[in-house]
């Protein structure tokens, strides 16, 4: 594992209105500390993430991207949550041929009263970016 | 505005001179090798006549047609009739265009011409010259669904026909396109032809050109043809006897293509008029082999009288309607083809793996086969006496690139660049062409 | 001195299609007679720096360019020619977008034309990456229509077009395309060259992969009245960032939808689409969001 003590990764999360940013907010309010690493952003559904989102956090300095909505099933907008699912499934394979690791971007599925799972979700997202070092697509920019 | 002719050979990118004992010089040949396979592995078979025309979008038509003919050749495929008509039709005009826009040099500033040559003729009159060449335009989009950059040709047909509106209207703009080309020829017959008697650079060559049925010279396709510089036929056939030829080509001997080539391959041209019209060539100059450098322009001349009638009389075997334009493919493999491009013999070399995705792609280009050529001729120039690398020199290799151009058909356009290369190969001294 | 406008037209590198394009308009003889021409030059072969440099700053009314900036010189070039130039209109794909040269971004030693790279460094980048532009006019080579609308604008007209304008459609290339909607499900990818679509049903309905939806028309769907799908040669239309990651996204929102968590089928269908950048960037890579290769692990 490479040495990246020192190196605060940088992370946008597009978090589910209903569940999955539910589930932030009650790690707030239940005083449950996360990683700070993490900017939260709330959406709709993550069926509501479009690629220039992910790719423009990306371009502008994410190191990392966590999108978090429904488990399976769960979702109000009938399977907004897989459609989602389904496009970064794409997408990674575009971001691959641009030399991209994929493990940068990572989806969960948490329900909003799953506050502890939230939390450890985020600290192991956070260690596993840290493992990989900052993001070389900011360079290009 | 005075035209300026060096600054309209963009072919020459760059001219290497080798001063060892002897002085040599060669051009240096855009790249059609490993760095474009690579660029085509991975992409789908099926973009490979997309991609190959934004090469050289002077002969996008050539490229696009000796893709199709090459992804045929992968896909085990016979096109049906009508889209081989069709094809046929679309070289026909492709060169039409290409020869129109070479030999007017194509700029709106005015000088347009060969030199000035043709307009001296004040019946054609640059606006004239940008319409003819726009309803040439028109006949590729009709006929290739896109004008400059056709698309309509895959592997097996074409993937469109011209409609009911669009086959008369086809048929008027050519019948224009030939009168126009009658009277250009004239035009240069006036006052080019003075010019090519009077540049008088001559370069001894192997042709190579492809002939049809009856050895008629093609402006398409047929049995690829090589004569030495005494006309003698020294090969003949398809690309499996011709590509090794060329793959073995020593590089001190020249080979011709193109215009002047296909003037020394074949029995003539195809069609009545223009092979009455080179006549007048053959008196002026004496009959084939030709090895005046500047014949290939007016070679070029005819061969635009020659593309009009051969396209007159492709568009009478269209018919529109909703016939077959497609065959059935079988599993992809490796394929090569050659056509008679524009500016000379193409060959594309694809190889294709099942799922469609090239893995190679190879060209042998014009530019390329023809750089033997021209370095011959360089090398004639600067070899008398010359001890080194004068401003004499540099003017005797700009001489040698005029009396290429046209003919000498450009590519992308790059600088006329000239430099002296060490015992090491490192550049010495450079000239830019201001 | 003549209040007519000076015009320059400026080709770095390319294949030659911008210029053909904009001399085969049907108006550029209106156009011509109401411009004194600065010069008409492709890259190093009419004008050197030291030629551009002997224009007054802001001395040429409009400057045309075409083609991709590749290197150091090109970049210079660029610089000094934003200098010179009143207005400039990115013109085509390649200075608009990177063009087809900008896949070389993402293929390490692959190459479309003989680029002078020189050192690994240089990579392929659109216009505006370099310098302040004021107009744009996408297509590879631009259509037609596109070009006489730029031409009347730009010079038939006595307003001033808006900073900003692209002479094209803000609507997609759907948008003039005709062909009948189905909507059906995305369930297998076809090749138009092996299996011939439809001609009157929309092609991406018939599961080919068309650009059409997050391409800007103007193009009067050129591509689409040949029966081959739109290769997205005008780059994304307004309102989007990146033209391979919308389309992209727009197909995975396609793919048959079991909505019960297991996506093994849509998968499949997704894993089936050959040469994803290729296909989706074709002539937009360089102006991605994420612009070339990098080296990031694995």
């Amino acid at each position: 594992m490479s040495d990246n003590t020192g190196f605060e990764p940088k992370i946008i999360a597009f978090l589910c209105k209903w569940t999955t940013y539910a589930a932030a907010d009650l790690c707030g309010v239940s005083r449950m500390p996360y990683p700070p690493n993490i900017s939260i952003i709330s959406v709709n559904c993550t069926g509501e993430v479009t690629a220039d989102m992910i790719l423009s956090s990306l371009a502008k300095g994410a190191d990392g991207i966590l999108i978090g909505g429904c488990r399976p099933g769960h979702c109000r907008y009938e399977g907004g949550n897989i459609k989602g699912s389904n496009r970064v499934y794409l997408l990674k394979r575009a971001l691959r041929e641009f030399g991209v690791n994929t493990e940068r971007i990572r989806e969960v599925g948490i329900a909003g009263a799953q506050g502890l799972v939230f939390q450890r979700a985020v600290e192991k997202f956070t260690a596993d970016i840290r493992a990989l070092g900052p993001s070389p697509v900011v360079s290009n920019v | 505005m005075a035209s300026n002719v060096i600054a309209l050979i963009p072919h020459f990118d760059e001219v290497v001179l080798t001063d060892n004992n002897k002085l040599a010089a060669r051009v240096a040949i855009p790249q059609t090798g490993d760095g474009f396979s690579s660029y085509m592995r991975g992409r789908l078979a099926e973009d490979l006549p997309l991609y190959v025309q934004r090469l050289d979008t002077h002969c996008a038509v050539s490229q696009h047609l000796a893709a199709v003919s090459a992804l045929d050749r992968c896909y085990g495929a016979s096109p049906p009739e009508k889209a081989v008509r069709i094809r046929r039709a679309l070289a026909y005009a492709g060169v039409y265009y290409h020869h129109l826009e070479q030999l007017f040099l194509s700029r709106p500033s005015g000088d347009v011409g060969i030199a000035g040559l043709v307009t001296t003729d004040e019946t054609l009159a640059p606006t004239d010259i940008f319409e003819t060449l726009g309803r040439a335009r028109d006949v590729i989009d009709i006929l290739g669904g896109r004008g400059i950059t056709p698309e309509c040709g895959i592997a097996g047909g074409v993937t469109k026909g011209p409609t009911d509106d669009e086959l008369p209207r086809a048929k008027d703009i050519s019948s224009h396109l030939l009168e126009f080309a009658l009277q250009a020829e004239k035009g240069f017959r006036g006052s080019g032809a003075i010019w090519v008697t009077e540049h008088d650079l001559s370069v001894p060559a192997y042709s190579l050109g492809t002939v049809n049925d009856v050895a008629e010279a093609s402006l398409y396709d047929g049995a690829l043809r090589i004569v030495d510089p005494e006309g003698t036929e020294t090969a003949v056939g398809g690309t499996k006897e011709i590509l090794p030829i060329l793959l073995a080509w020593k590089e001190d001997l020249p080979l011709r293509v193109g215009p002047l080539a296909r003037l020394n391959v074949g029995s003539g041209a195809s069609t009545p008029q223009a092979k009455a019209l080179q006549k007048y060539l053959f008196d002026a100059l004496g009959e084939p082999p030709i090895d005046r450098v500047a014949a290939g322009h007016w070679a070029m001349v005819i061969e635009l009288v020659e593309s009009a009638e051969l396209l007159v009389s492709a568009l009478t075997t269209l018919e529109t309607g909703d016939s077959v334009i497609n065959s059935a493919l079988n599993d992809p493999c490796e394929g090569i083809a050659a056509i008679e491009g524009a500016s000379g013999t193409l060959l594309h070399h694809y190889v294709i793996d099942e799922q469609g995705i090239v893995q190679e792609a190879r060209i042998v280009s014009p530019e390329s086969l023809r750089a033997t050529e021209v370095n011959a001729a360089l090398s004639s120039a600067i070899s008398d006496g010359a001890s080194g690398v004068t401003e004499g020199v540099i003017e005797q290799i700009v001489s040698v690139i005029g009396s290429y151009q046209p003919a000498y058909v450009p590519s992308a356009a790059f600088p006329l660049r000239i430099t002296l290369h060490d015992k090491g190969g490192k550049v010495a001294k450079e000239w830019r062409r201001p | 001195m003549s209040n007519k406008k000076t015009l320059a037209f400026y080709a770095a590198s390319g294949c030659g299609g911008c210029s053909q394009s904009l001399m085969l308009s049907p108006s550029l003889a209106a156009m011509l007679e109401g411009v004194d021409i600065a010069f008409w030059a492709t890259q190093g072969a009419d004008l050197t720096s030291d030629d551009i440099s002997g224009f007054d700053d802001k001395g040429i009314d409009v400057l045309i360019y075409a083609g991709p900036l590749h290197d150091e010189s090109s970049i210079d070039t660029a610089k000094l020619l934003r200098r010179k130039a009143k207005r400039i209109v990115s013109y085509g794909a390649c200075a608009h977008l990177g063009g087809l040269c900008g896949l070389t971004n993402v293929y390490p030693g692959a190459q479309l034309r003989a680029l002078s790279k020189t050192d690994g460094e240089g990579f392929v980048q659109p216009l505006s990456a370099v310098i302040d532009v004021d107009y744009i006019l996408p297509g590879c080579p631009p259509p037609e229509a596109m070009v006489t609308r730029m031409v009347e604008e730009l010079f038939l007209s006595d307003d001033v077009p808006e900073i900003g304008t692209v002479f094209a459609s803000s609507k997609g290339v759907c948008a003039e395309c005709g062909r009948e909607h189905v909507r059906n499900p995305l369930t297998a990818i076809r090749r138009f060259h092996t299996d011939p679509p439809d001609p009157s049903v929309c092609l991406i309905d018939q599961g080919y992969i068309c650009l059409g939806p997050v391409t800007r028309g103007g193009c009067e769907a050129v591509c689409l009245r040949s029966n081959r799908p739109c290769t997205g040669c005008a780059g994304p239309v307004a309102g989007v960032l990146d033209q391979g990651g919308a389309i992209l996204h727009a197909l995975a929102s396609l793919v048959s939808f079991s909505g019960d968590g297991n996506e093994e089928k849509e998968h499949q269908v997704l894993d089936s689409i050959p040469d994803v950048v290729g296909t989706a960037y074709k002539y937009s890579a360089a102006s991605s969001l994420l612009k070339k290769r990098v080296n990031d692990g694995k």
